[in-house]
């Protein structure tokens, strides 16, 4: 990493989660920063832009979460319904719809997840419900990358001419 | 691919993708046959090269200290060692040798080098939260947990981080209700002490 790098502003483009990890990606000169938490300690690892091969966007859902949370729907709603059989049956809904709510949501609108790779290491995000926050992180990135390569490939000095070639 | 390089993979189920397959904006993965956006780059070879001492003309000709066939092209700022351009490590605006480097970053005098760092803003946010349960140790761990957000706060600064301080100045907020809390709840128990008496 150059001084100027070293000294860039350290700005959070995504993060991503699973269940014993938190990772965070920023943009930081001309890298990316991948901070992956686990417990409370941080190992940080970079991605170059300078060797960044592929930047990829694609759309998932979550479906052992929805899966979940339609099992957790199913079981509140019958225990409800099993207490509350004389009660109001409101009670029951009242508890399931929010799950119901967050089933549909989470298949009407997918979770966006942006990879970066390169040589040596990859960068992943995900933004939930956000297709226009990923877009946009892709066009930056991609961006970047596109400007170091190309001033990377006009300022590299010729190699040596090796003193066993031939003459012209 | 270079050797040593990590193969590109389907970002969905982790295959390795063929190096051809990259020109379309669309992408199909083979294995588990779904699609992706892509943007491919061409990044150039790393430069491993060094002029041969041979090639770099008989007056200003030094040799490298570890390859003594090639021309060196620095000095350590350390050492002061003649390196060559194998051997020369760019480091903060500094050229080290392998030596220098190796040494400095065990030593961890180097900032960017390091990779390792406590998360003292999280640890701060969930030590004020747990002794929320245990308020009997509330005058003791309301100021730790406002220490250690404040070394959150400053380790943010440090890395130049635009934004990402709400776990800091939450754990102070947290940590300055556990103090209070814990004040009266010492306050309570000495004025009952002294009431039984």
């Amino acid at each position: 990493m150059t001084e100027m790098a070293a000294m860039a502003p350290r700005v959070r483009l995504g993060r991503n989660a699973n269940l014993v990890e938190r990772i965070y990606v920023y943009r930081r000169g001309d890298a990316l920063e991948i901070d992956t938490i686990t417990f409370y300690r941080i190992a940080r690892h970079r991605v170059l832009l300078e060797e960044v091969e592929l930047i990829t966007l694609h759309s998932q859902r979550h479906w052992r979460l929805l899966v979940l949370l339609g099992l957790l729907g199913l079981l509140i709603g019958s225990v409800a319904a099993a207490i509350w059989t004389s009660g109001p049956a409101a009670v029951a809904g009242a508890l399931v719809l929010p799950l119901l709510g967050g089933i549909a949501l989470g298949l009407a609108l997918p979770n966006w997840v942006v990879t970066v790779q390169s040589r040596r290491t990859r960068a992943r995000m995900a933004y939930g419900l956000r297709e226009g926050k990923a877009r946009a992180v892709v066009a930056e990135i991609a961006r970047a990358v596109t400007d170091l390569q190309r001033r990377l490939s006009t300022d590299r000095p010729a190699p040596p001419a090796s003193p066993f070639a031939p003459p012209p | 691919m270079l050797p040593g390089a990590l193969p590109l993979v389907c970002p969905r189920c982790g295959a390795p993708l063929p190096e051809v397959a990259f020109r379309p904006v669309i992408e199909r993965c083979g294995r588990c046959d779904r699609d992706f956006e892509v943007l491919a780059f061409a990044p150039q070879a790393p430069v491993a090269g060094a002029p041969a001492l041979a090639a770099a003309g008989p007056v200003e000709a030094t040799a490298c200290a570890r390859h003594p066939h090639n021309a060196a092209i620095a000095n350590c700022a350390r050492c002061g060692v003649f390196m060559c351009g194998l051997c020369r490590i760019d480091l903060d605006g500094h050229e080290l040798c392998p030596t220098c480097f190796d040494r400095l970053t065990t030593e961890g005098q180097v900032a960017t080098t390091r990779t390792s760092f406590l998360d003292a803003s999280g640890l701060a946010l969930a030590l004020a939260l747990l002794s929320f349960l245990f308020s009997c140790f509330a005058v003791v761990t309301g100021p730790v947990a406002i220490g250690l957000a404040i070394v959150g706060l400053r380790q943010k600064k440090a890395w130049r981080e635009v934004g990402g301080r709400g776990q800091a100045i939450a754990a102070i907020v947290l940590g300055s209700l556990l103090i209070v809390l814990g004040v009266a709840l010492l306050i309570l128990v000495f004025v009952g002490m002294t009431q039984k008496k």
